[in-house]
């Protein structure tokens, strides 16, 4: 255990012994007396004190593999075939009572939602002295000593404190430090982490990825990460498997896979994120044609058929073999050295024209939510203006008001006295049932969750007529066609008019809801974190329809999004919000080259970078505060990195050009602000 | 399923029944954490709709239920195709004596009671009452129960309030004690008897679908239509009313049951709204139970069994349509 403690290098060495071997694994589930294969074979070594990543969309068999790592299958799966070999162990040989020893001292599993794995009802001390508990030989006394230790090793500062309350009482990044506490309780040589940060913010996620980057060098554990963000792959692992319909298609190191992406499917999924600072004016981002075959189906070909750009007559023939594109690199496709054909996408020489004609202004805008105990006061004194077709990225910590400022603008919450939403300079009625129809049709949104935001018991021809005749006063027949026409813009076929909700896939649902959206020609649309339930190249579909209807009709957008390269991929300007308080306004360009808001500087440095290029982390300590009480004076300078004693604590900055029109609210000057600043934070 | 039904460049997926349901239990069995969901197909919800008839026509359950129910409702629409006697003249044999307490043969299928009238053919005339009775208590129930539900649910706020604690009232005292005060305030009348069972059950009904309602007014969609403007009549009537009434054909089938059980019960108490000799299951178990110590069970097992049967067949059909709704 100790290898790489004493030679960090020995970190992947081929010689170790695997700490997690999975050969040529198969796994059905048995669904109706019939076997569906979801994996195909699939091989990998985890070697002790390496990272390996996993990665692919859904559906691809990623977390089926994870679970299968400890042989934690539902009822119906089977594995048909190979073997999953841990510590030179066979978990496939293994009965109840072995693999239960197993999984308790030699593997551990920290799952996405950390809310759902621990026990609500239990302190946090019991339920981590409990882990030790199990492993048998000590008294209840030493237990919860150790479960001290145990918090104290997961970086939690007070962990008296924390042993003493009960999980609701904690954060979810907190939270997830304790999950992982107890997952470490048996020293586990196998650590499986499925999706550990999606459910937290970018600074808590930061802070949770830290934490697991440093125990694996402390305990020299194997951990095999999965994760939907390419970029925490990337920044967390030293060796990358790529995914896709049950089967492994490439795997190398992050900086081969995703440097050199040997396999079409890991070029175009690269090719599909915003990276290295792509903004809509650059290029249209890849979106992958089609989608990937279903569970089950029978595949003796090239899983990435009906996809692939460069596919051949062998590719549906054959299954292509294993092609080694260096030491630890190898792809699995007929024409690996075909891959430069893969064509990149197409440069746009569309200009987005920004008109700066105000068309939707928020003016002094406050929302104080009265309630028992007191009010909150959950937004304060925001201006806003959008520019005819610009797009206004929003951003900032759960909790910090996005959300709120969105359904103020729409009239779902009603402002503040005082405050007003402004349509061409006229204030309009604060709340929707109150707007006229001119009113209604100029705003609307687009929600984050197609599965709620659309009717189930509705068609979607009947989602989109009645939204016509609603915004725009037509009926019958014209709301019919119009509907039809809206659709099409949107690339739905007739096909799709005619069915529910439920029929269709999460990108057709959105394109639904999008639809819907634009039915009245909207000036502005609020777009509140639209594609983050959605896989990568359906996520650049969506996008990149964004884009194109904004070029066409000249809408403007508040894009509120917690995923920076995306923000900056769209937007033409940039707000961030912190409790309530807009800190900083301005243009991507303005925020990418700084200098910034102190916030602003911490949040951009917690994103996990896909290009490998990382920048030093500004920690953010302590949770946000809670906007009921928020800290005197600057509201930041509790977590700032540059907070001054004396005046940040006594006086509130002022939202202040700092040239240019960059907002920032702020008492440092640009000086400041840039100096120790590590390289530009690129996104 | 061959490679040849995926359709490549089509978002939506394939439509072959088999394969569409397979790939979503196949994710529910993997119990996938992915919060990616995925441009992967999902399934039709018509194919879903029609998979959970079909399993729902081979539940046994749900069949046993459909049959005896169906007995029922026949005996209560036609109950001279199937009784051979009058129920309310005695029985008499070939020789033309009156039969009294004579226990199940050929005459008689279930025997005679002690004023000589055949158990058999009071069963099946005793069906149109207890179906007529319940139905019609049940939906009154539903109708006014979901309204009021769906008002609470839907404004919340003080009106939700009161009328929640008032509906709570309502639950907390013993239904059969109510019932019994109420027919004994306002008279021994069908009506009052099919009022009260309604009444009595509004508040599990309002209940049931304020939850329901509560739920579905929180999804983004009622948030899209209130941005759109749409009143609150649209919005209840229109846009949550649908995605609840699965969850009211559930409760109708769930109150029926009650329904039959409680009308029995009263009838047994004395309180059938009709005359003794009049063919009700209620009142013959209670007309005759004191001889099943003189060993004539007869007239008194079968109309409780002819009770249970309907409860029971009601409630396997609830219990299916539940399944079928949840699966």
């Amino acid at each position: 255990m100790s290898i790489t403690d004493e030679n960090p290098t020995a970190r992947g060495r081929t010689d170790v012994e695997p700490a997690l071997s999975i050969q040529d694994l198969h796994m059905s589930y048995i669904v109706r007396g019939e076997p569906r294969a979801v994996l195909r074979g699939v091989s990998f070594d985890v070697r002790p004190g390496e990272a390996y990543g996993l990665v692919g969309e859904s559906g691809c068999g990623k977390s089926t593999t994870a679970y299968s790592a400890l042989r934690y299958l539902p009822s119906n799966g089977r594995i048909t075939n190979g073997r999953i070999l841990a510590g030179g162990q066979d978990l496939t040989a293994m009965g109840t009572s072995e693999l239960q020893e197993f999984r308790a001292r030699n593997a551990s599993m920290v799952y996405q939602d950390p809310v759902q794995a621990v026990n609500p009802v239990l302190k946090i001390g019991r339920q981590v002295a409990e882990c030790f508990q199990l492993l048998g030989n000590v008294s209840k006394k030493e237990s919860y000593e150790k479960a001290e230790q145990a918090l104290v090793r997961v970086q939690i500062a007070a962990p008296k404190s924390v042993m003493d309350r009960y999980p609701h009482q904690l954060s979810g990044g907190m939270l997830q430090r304790v999950v992982i506490a107890m997952a470490l309780a048996s020293d586990p040589q196998l650590l499986v982490l499925d999706e550990p940060t999606t459910g937290l913010d970018a600074t808590v996620e930061a802070e949770v990825l830290d934490l697991v980057r440093h125990l694996r060098d402390e305990i020299g554990a194997a951990v095999l990460l999965i994760a939907h963000n390419l970029g925490v792959i990337r920044t967390m692992c030293d060796r990358v498997g790529v995914m896709y319909a049950g089967r492994m298609v490439e795997e190398g190191t992050v900086d081969e896979v995703f440097d050199q992406p040997s396999h079409p499917y890991t070029k175009g999924l690269l090719n599909s994120i915003p990276r290295r600072g792509l903004q809509k004016t650059d290029r249209e981002l890849f979106s992958i044609p089609g989608t990937a075959p279903q569970i089950g189906t029978a595949l003796n070909t090239c899983v990435y058929i009906d996809r692939c750009p460069i596919v051949t007559d062998t590719c549906h023939s054959d299954v292509p073999p294993i092609v080694d594109r260096g030491d630890t690199h190898w792809t699995r496709c007929h024409f690996p050295d075909r891959i430069s054909e893969v064509p990149d996408p197409a440069k746009t020489d569309v200009v987005h024209n920004v008109i700066d004609t105000q068309v939707i202004g928020v003016d002094g805008v406050s929302k104080t939510f009265r309630q028992r105990g007191g009010d909150v006061p959950a937004l304060v004194s925001i201006d806003l203006g959008f520019g005819v077709g610009e797009t206004l990225g929003l951003v900032g910590e759960s909790g910090s008001g996005k959300s709120t400022l969105a359904k103020t603008m729409l009239g779902v919450h009603e402002p503040d006295e005082g405050g007003a939403i402004t349509l061409r300079g006229r204030p309009m009625a604060t709340k929707a049932t109150g707007r006229n129809e001119e009113s209604i049709r100029s705003i609307q949104m687009v929600f984050q969750n197609p599965d709620s935001a659309l009717n189930r018991a509705w068609t979607v021809r009947r989602i989109l007529t009645r939204a016509v005749t609603k915004l725009t006063g037509v009926s019958g027949d014209e709301a019919n066609k119009k509907a039809e026409d809206i659709a099409e813009a949107m690339q739905l076929t007739k096909r799709h008019l005619d069915m529910r909700p439920r029929q269709l896939s999460g990108g057709l649902k959105q394109r639904v809801a999008i639809a819907r959206a634009f039915a009245g020609d909207p000036d502005v649309v609020v777009c509140d974190e639209p594609t983050s339930a959605l896989d990568v190249s359906v996520q650049a579909a969506i996008l990149n329809l964004l884009a194109e209807l904004q070029r066409d009709v000249k809408t403007s957008y508040l894009f509120i999004s917690h995923d920076i390269g995306v923000v900056r991929y769209l937007s033409d300007r940039i707000a961030v919000m912190y409790v309530g308080r807009i800190v900083e306004l301005a243009s991507t360009d303005q925020m990418f080259d700084g200098p910034v808001h102190p916030y602003t500087e911490a949040l951009l440095s917690a994103v996990p970078n896909v290009d490998g290029e990382a920048a030093d982390r500004i920690p953010l300590d302590g949770d946000i505060p809670s906007p009921a009480n928020p800290p005197p004076g600057c509201v930041f300078h509790t977590r700032c990195h540059r907070f001054v004693p004396g005046l940040c604590d006594v006086s509130e900055p002022d939202l202040r050009d700092f040239g240019g029109g960059h907002m920032i609210k702020c008492h440092l000057e640009a000086e400041q602000l840039l100096q120790i600043r590590p390289k530009t934070v690129d996104a | 399923m061959s490679t040849s039904q995926i359709e490549p460049t089509d978002e939506t997926m394939t439509t072959s029944p088999a394969d569409t349901d397979t790939a979503e239990d196949v994710q529910n069995s993997a119990s996938a954490l992915s919060t990616t969901s995925s441009e992967e197909p999902n399934q039709t919800r018509d194919q879903v709709k029609k998979e959970q008839r079909k399993l729902l026509l081979r539940s046994p359950g749900f069949l046993i239920g459909v049959f005896i129910v169906l007995f029922w409702v026949l005996s209560a629409v036609a109950p001279d195709l199937l009784a051979n006697w009058d129920p309310k003249a005695s029985v008499r044999n070939a020789a033309g004596e009156g039969l009294r307490s004579s226990p199940p043969d050929s005459t008689a299928y279930l025997g005679t009671n002690r004023l000589g009238f055949d158990v058999y053919s009071r069963l099946i005339h005793g069906a149109r009452p207890i179906l007529i009775a319940a139905p019609l208590a049940t939906l009154i129930a539903t109708a006014i129960g979901t309204f009021v539900g769906m008002l609470t649910g839907y404004y919340r706020g003080w009106v939700d309030e009161i009328i929640s604690r008032i509906l709570e009232a309502i639950l907390s005292i013993p239904a059969i004690l109510l019932a019994i005060v109420i027919v004994f305030t306002f008279g021994q009348t069908a009506t009052v008897i099919i009022g009260t069972i309604a009444f009595l059950f509004i508040p599990p009904v309002a209940r049931t679908v304020r939850a329901a309602t509560l739920s579905e007014s929180q999804l983004d969609y009622v948030t899209a239509a209130r941005m759109r403007g749409e009143s609150s009549v649209f919005i209840i009537t229109r846009e949550i009313f649908p995605n609840v009434i699965p969850v009211v054909v559930v409760e109708v089938t769930v109150r029926l049951g009650y329904a039959v059980f409680t009308l029995a019960t009263l009838a047994f108490l004395g309180l059938s709204g009709g005359n003794v000799t009049d063919p009700n299951w209620g009142v013959d178990v209670a007309q005759n139970y004191t001889q099943i110590v003189a060993d004539v069970w007869w007239p008194t097992i079968f109309p409780a069994l002819a009770i249970a049967s309907l409860v029971i067949g009601v409630n396997l059909i609830a219990d299916s349509l539940e399944k079928a709704n949840n699966s």
